[in-house]
């Protein structure tokens, strides 16, 4: 049996067991509280992949593994995510029973994760718009680095350089481009 | 230690590098400003690269998953808010409400299938369809993860903040946007709100330009009479093109009462484009148009866009002009002040 502070270790880690672990064992509890809220079925599930999406992204502070309930986590970025979302012009009040649920994480704490993930997901954003400028074979170098995680020699084998060294160069070529684009957008 | 500041950024930020290397790196970072101001922003944006790689084969995993099936029925009708923080949202948001009346009505007809009815889907079918033609489609070229301009519609300027209005449709599933003005400004822009229903969306640029936008047309805030002349400036292609025509009907497309239905030409491109009549008075915008009737346009009005600017949060100030500067002058005058304020707006789609 793992503890919550490894399966929230492994889940930033992007271990897969763990990502299914914890989807699982809250999506009905979360989804169906949503649903009591009044929102619909799909709205509900998009609102938890995203609780879910901020939960992997918070977890990458180590500092927040060691306190981190999950489910209550989970549970109260889901609403929090649904009362400034989707619930914004009813203003009506939040339900007695959550109020015990939510004390463990301060609203104010919420918003903040949340902007911090939106803002992560902006620099993502032009990351990725640099990279669509950037164009083959940079980006495609790149990408078997970053995201296929093809060793150099890999890499140096398909784009036909004569050893890793060469290929490495390469590499930091593009990243120097890439981040000239980045910082130019 | 023949190393390039980058192989030392990427071995730091991937945390590979030796105790002795680290002690020579820390060393070197305490004498060499130079090499620490480089070096701490390239491990940064290192660092960033791989995070972003990180979460989106996390996001991956998510999506295998999840349970959802694409034919569910649900739509979403309200006006959902987006605040500028919260921006990125409006991508996800937008696939959130991406359950199209097509589907619906593609049930409703398994349970009744009455001749009326299937006659309906079509035509429901047709305008969906022409709704896309109106988006430019331009080619995709090769197997990254984004196309670059996936497509382009038309938006216009709302007020001297830097508020636009476009279609909802062109902006549905956008990664990023990016208005071209005139004066060949070339500035990202976020989606502040949208109203699905009425297929707007109210765009801000992230940078507004110092010299603030001139708006020199006021809104219609109720609908004008058939048989007005009205007339439009888009991007059908990329230069601003000029069009007129007349307000054939009072409802749009199957009746919408928030729609006009216009005698015009229209091409992929003007989705979004403002329809103005001959005093310079912004009556409604570019929608869709029949395939079926050739030259018939439909365009939201803007009693709608009023609708969706009275109802954003408080925190949202866009200021529509409330002086018309167009009134008295000739349409040649007319068009010269408003092409400033239109601007064709490139759609980043990322493939699913």
């Amino acid at each position: 049996m793992n503890t919550e502070f490894e399966i929230i270790a492994a889940l930033a880690d992007g271990k897969e067991w763990a990502t299914k672990l914890v989807y699982e064992s809250n999506a009905s509890i979360v989804i169906n509280a949503l649903k009591l809220k009044g929102a619909a079925q799909e709205d509900a599930e998009d609102i938890y992949q995203e609780a879910m999406l901020i939960l992997f992204n918070k977890a990458q502070e180590e500092a927040f593994r060691f306190t981190c309930k999950i489910g209550t986590y989970l549970y109260a970025i889901s609403n929090n995510l649904w009362l400034k979302r989707f619930d914004k012009n009813r203003r009506s009040p939040i339900l007695q029973t959550d109020s015990e649920q939510l004390m463990v994480y301060a609203e104010s704490a919420l918003d903040s994760d949340m902007e911090f993930f939106a803002e992560k997901e902006q620099q993502f954003l032009k990351l990725r718009t640099a990279m669509q400028q950037l164009g083959d074979p940079c980006a495609k170098l790149l990408n078997n680095f970053y995201k296929k995680e093809m060793t150099m020699q890999e890499i140096a084998h398909a784009f036909g350089y004569t050893n890793a060294e060469n290929a490495k160069s390469q590499k930091y070529k593009c990243l120097a481009r890439l981040k000239k684009i980045y910082s130019d957008l | 230690m023949e190393k390039n500041i980058w192989e030392w950024s990427e071995l730091y930020a991937s945390n590979e590098l030796s105790s002795d290397e680290l002690i020579y790196l820390n060393n070197r970072l305490q004498n060499d400003d130079a090499f620490k101001i480089a070096f701490d922003d390239q491990v940064a944006f290192i660092s960033n690269l791989q995070s972003m790689h990180k979460q989106d084969a996390f996001a991956a995993q998510l999506k295998a998953l999840s349970s959802k099936k694409a034919n569910n029925t649900k739509t979403l009708s309200k006006i959902v808010h987006l605040s500028i923080n919260q921006w990125k949202v409006a991508a996800m948001a937008a696939s959130v409400a991406l359950l199209t009346s097509l589907l619906t009505l593609f049930l409703v007809k398994q349970e009744k299938p009455s001749k009326q009815y299937s006659m309906l889907r079509r035509e429901i079918e047709t305008i969906k369809k022409s709704q896309r033609q109106l988006i430019n489609t331009l080619q995709s070229n090769d197997q990254s993860d984004l196309q670059p301009g996936s497509y382009t519609g038309t938006a216009f300027a709302i007020s001297k903040e830097g508020y636009f209005i476009t279609n909802y449709h062109v902006t549905e599933g956008a990664d990023s946007l990016y208005l071209q003005t005139q004066s060949g400004n070339y500035q990202k822009a976020i989606v502040v709100a949208y109203d699905k229903v009425s297929d707007l969306a109210l765009l801000k640029v992230l940078k507004a330009s110092k010299q603030a936008v001139d708006v020199p047309y006021a809104f219609a805030k109720s609908k004008i009479n058939i048989g007005s002349s009205i007339f439009t400036l888009g991007f059908p292609n990329e230069e601003i093109v000029y069009k007129e025509g007349y307000i054939s009907g009072k409802n749009g497309f199957e009746g919408d009462t928030m729609q006009y239905r216009l005698e015009m030409m229209a091409q992929p491109g003007q989705s979004g484009s403002p329809i103005i009549d001959s005093k310079g008075t912004i009556i409604g915008i570019i929608a869709g148009k029949d395939t079926e009737l050739d030259g018939t346009t439909y365009a939201v009005s803007s009693s709608a866009l009023m609708r969706l600017i009275a109802s954003l949060p408080s925190e949202v100030h866009v200021n529509l002009p409330k002086i018309n500067k167009l009134k008295k002058l000739s349409r040649e005058e007319q068009i010269k002040k408003i092409q400033a304020c239109v601007g064709v707006l490139q759609v980043y789609k990322s493939k699913s």
